[in-house]
């Protein structure tokens, strides 16, 4: 749905901070009669005319735009990759699974990809999806036609030609491999051509579920889509997503029944009782101390390996995050299963005492003076300021912590690259490519002025690699070549703590930001 | 006769005992502040996390907070910030606030139309935005929040002040005042001021303990305490999220704020009854 890649900027951050909530409420299960013969329930409740399912869930914020195309922001995508599919969709172990392609090849060089378009997928109009819907989403988001032939999303930039030879083949031909490409296509919606001009204000896609409305600060409901290409009948009829801002309200609500589903804090896991089910996993973000490299003494392995040294990780999970994270090595979580490296969260195991020893080698026996700048928009930031520049003063680094607002975090710390240090959080993506494209030399946003030739030359190869088996080892060596240099002390993966009514069933977790609703059911 | 009359007029108003309760609690509260300001139980930023969390105990009276931080120690150390800020705050608020009332209670006319306006138009600006000006013109600092706070405190002083002058100037005692030919700042001073000043008070403790919460609202600005450095508005705000878990930890802030702004308006109390007192003899 949304092309969050091509707002790497924008979307980085944002989500983790904001993190959690959502709420699903379970309103008792009643079989629609069509189903009754399928499923064998009391036989008086199927005898009467159902009563739709309903469930509500809680999210924190409004939705940015509901133009798939257009929308950056993680928190609506949340939402919104139920309404609307791509010719792939995401699978909850990081890959992709097929949408509206029921199958793809790719050819021997690499560059070509051939879909086969799904037989029978409707858009939630009724209009069968075509070729030509396919060729108009993909021109849409290039920018083809539209007046500043700016494209909507950088995912696509690879991209030589897409073509439509006939109803049910979509070729996409590339300038150059590009290993990651099927992955980037699971958030890139398909829409329909006849709502051009309308995708933001009555949105049509071919997910599961179909757009319902919108009420600003209020809510969004979806409705279960009775002609998508799956089977839908144990899905659940009507979907809510309330939009509650603040953390305690959604607790209370959901003890008290208002809603079904929310994220809930680590402090508040202890308060909410045993009566609700919690999925707890891991966000698939990467938490991270940063320093600037262009800034000295950053700009010494030694000096970062101190700092590396002195900060203890544990400590910071147990006292920011109630123990509810992971600890890391290097720049990805190991949600990435198949890409991650595993291992190097102790390359710099605490030890203040070394790092004492490092800073006294390289001239610096009393420490430092420096600056940790963090912005105010999560509270999160703040408390982990102050545990790290604790841990710091042990070794002698005296830290000045300085709050930021959030608009002047981005403009003078990602964007001007005015800072010693900072703290952030980097939120999941699919591609790894994405997740450890930000210490390229090259990336436009590689805001802490990271610069290793060969790590750059890794990510090239593994880019540009035709054989997933060098794709996984460049991308696993990149990420030792991060951890070893110190490209930033690499913190921790927090966890989301989901919190739902034990009616709702088969929450299923996913890398990125991402509810999905086919898979809730609502038992008695 | 005459002498029971003195009498009951005497038991009527007795006179006030020079340290009345504000005076001691105000006292109180103050030692506490130079107390912490010498010497705290422990290191008010240093940190134990296996002990986060603490409820009140031997070893810490007030609980630990999250990063296992002396809460007492941290109460007792934040407390010359929150004060400071909090009084000066406070100070220019009802100084500006109660000038500009006073005058335009009093004088009315063009004078009252056109500082009113302007009060009008600081109410009508977010306190936030004022801030950042002040952040944007002077940059950041103690002095700087509680100039910030002081200023937004001002149009509600200045709003109750001036509505106790229309009241005032229009009681018998005035208008025989300024027939025998006392001038308007005797009038204003001498004899409004003091009638009319509870209500002043009652909005300059109310101003207090809004400067002290707010001062928190503003370090996300870079302008108020900067963390680790405890404050009692910022100590109640890092709380709130463990209040389902840890309730000594809200609860210790607020109720040292809760005496602190008690203690200055029983203060206040009994500093207006001195002046009642003297005015009577």
């Amino acid at each position: 749905m949304k092309a969050t890649h091509s707002r790497v900027e924008k979307a980085l951050v944002l989500t983790s901070a904001i993190a959690l909530l959502m709420g699903a409420c379970a309103a008792p299960r009643a079989l629609p009669t069509a189903d009754s013969s399928a499923q064998p329930a009391a036989p008086a409740e199927t005898a009467a005319p159902a009563e739709p399912t309903r469930l509500v869930l809680r999210t924190t914020t409004d939705p940015d735009n509901l133009d798939p195309h257009v929308s950056a922001a993680s928190l609506t995508q949340q939402i919104m990759l139920n309404v609307f599919e791509g010719l792939v969709k995401p699978a909850p172990d990081g890959g992709v699974v097929p949408a509206l392609a029921e199958s793809h090849t790719v050819s021997p060089d690499g560059l070509t990809y051939t879909f086969k378009l799904r037989a029978g997928a409707r858009f939630h109009n009724g209009q069968p999806v075509t070729a030509a819907d396919v060729q108009y989403s993909f021109d849409r988001l290039m920018g083809k036609g539209s007046p500043d032939g700016k494209p909507l999303t950088a995912s696509l930039a690879d991209v030589e030609s897409v073509a439509t030879p006939d109803a049910a083949t979509c070729v996409i031909k590339l300038k150059q491999v590009n290993a990651s490409f099927i992955n980037l296509l699971a958030t890139l919606a398909v829409l329909p051509a006849a709502n051009d001009g309308q995708h933001d204000k009555a949105p049509i896609g071919t997910g599961p579920y179909r757009f319902v409305s919108y009420e600003p600060q209020q809510r969004i409901v979806l409705e279960k889509f009775a002609d998508y290409w799956q089977d839908t009948r144990d899905m659940i009829d009507q979907v809510e997503f309330r939009i509650i801002k603040d953390d305690q309200t959604a607790l209370l609500q959901l003890q008290s029944g208002a809603i079904d589903f929310t994220g809930v804090s680590s402090e508040q896991l202890p308060t909410l009782g045993s009566s609700f089910k919690v999925v707890s996993h891991p966000a698939n973000s990467v938490f991270i101390l940063a320093m600037n490299h262009a800034r000295p003494p950053f700009d010494t392995l030694k000096v970062r390996q101190a700092i590396a040294h002195a900060i203890d990780k544990d400590a910071i999970i147990q006292a920011v995050f109630n123990g509810y994270a992971v600890k890391l090595g290097s720049n990805m979580s190991p949600v990435m299963a198949r890409f991650y490296q595993d291992g190097l969260q102790d390359t710099y195991p605490h030890n203040p005492d070394k790092a004492k020893a490092l800073l006294a080698e390289i001239g610096y026996p009393n420490g430092f003076p420096m600056t940790l700048s963090v912005s105010s928009h999560a509270d999160l930031y703040g408390r982990t300021a102050q545990i790290v520049a604790d841990q710091l003063a042990k070794v002698g680094i005296d830290v000045t912590i300085e709050t930021v607002e959030w608009g002047v975090w981005l403009e003078r710390i990602y964007t001007n690259r005015e800072f010693d240090a900072t703290l952030i959080d980097f939120t999941g993506k699919l591609d790894p490519q994405a997740v450890l494209g930000r210490y390229a030399s090259n990336f436009r946003r590689n805001f802490i002025n990271y610069n290793n030739p060969a790590y750059d030359a890794l990510m090239e190869q593994a880019v540009r690699a035709t054989d997933p088996a060098t794709q996984v080892e460049r991308y696993k060596q990149a990420q030792q070549v991060l951890a070893e240099d110190v490209a930033a002390v690499f913190l921790l993966d927090y966890q989301f703590n989901w919190a739902m009514k034990p009616q709702v069933e088969g929450y299923t977790p996913y890398p990125i930001f991402f509810h999905d609703l086919s898979r809730l059911r609502l038992t008695r | 006769m005459d002498d029971v009359v003195g009498k009951a007029q005497a038991s009527a108003r007795p006179r006030r005992a020079v340290a009345g309760p504000g005076w001691w609690l105000t006292g109180f509260v103050l030692a506490i502040t130079l107390w912490g300001w010498l010497a705290t139980p422990y290191a008010p930023n240093e940190m134990n996390v296996p002990a986060r969390l603490q409820p009140p105990s031997w070893a810490h009276l007030a609980g630990t907070d999250e990063f296992g931080r002396d809460i007492l120690s941290r109460l007792m150390a934040g407390a010359r910030i929150s004060l400071a800020v909090g009084a000066g705050a406070m100070t220019l608020s009802v100084l500006s606030g109660a000038l500009i009332g006073m005058l335009t209670g009093y004088f009315g006319g063009w004078l009252d139309d056109a500082l009113m306006r302007l009060m009008d138009a600081l109410l009508a600006l977010p306190g936030i935005v004022i801030a950042l000006l002040i952040v944007a013109v002077w940059g950041v600092g103690l002095l700087n929040t509680a100039l910030a706070l002081g200023i937004m405190g001002a149009p509600v002083i200045a709003r109750v002040t001036r509505s106790a002058f229309l009241v005032g100037r229009e009681m018998d005692y005035v208008l025989a005042a300024r027939a025998l030919g006392a001038s308007a700042a005797r009038a204003i001073l001498k004899h409004i001021l003091p009638n009319q000043i509870t209500p002043i008070l009652v909005a300059a403790s109310i101003n207090l303990a809004g400067a002290i919460l707010a001062e928190a609202g503003l370090s996300y600005l870079g302008l108020g305490t900067q963390p680790p450095d405890p404050s009692w508005g910022r100590m109640l705000q890092e709380a709130q999220r463990y209040i389902g878990v840890a309730w000594w930890y809200a609860l210790a802030p607020g109720l040292t704020i809760t005496l602190a702004v008690f203690a200055f308006y029983l203060l206040a109390n009994d500093i207006q009854r001195a002046l009642i007192d003297r005015h009577w003899q």
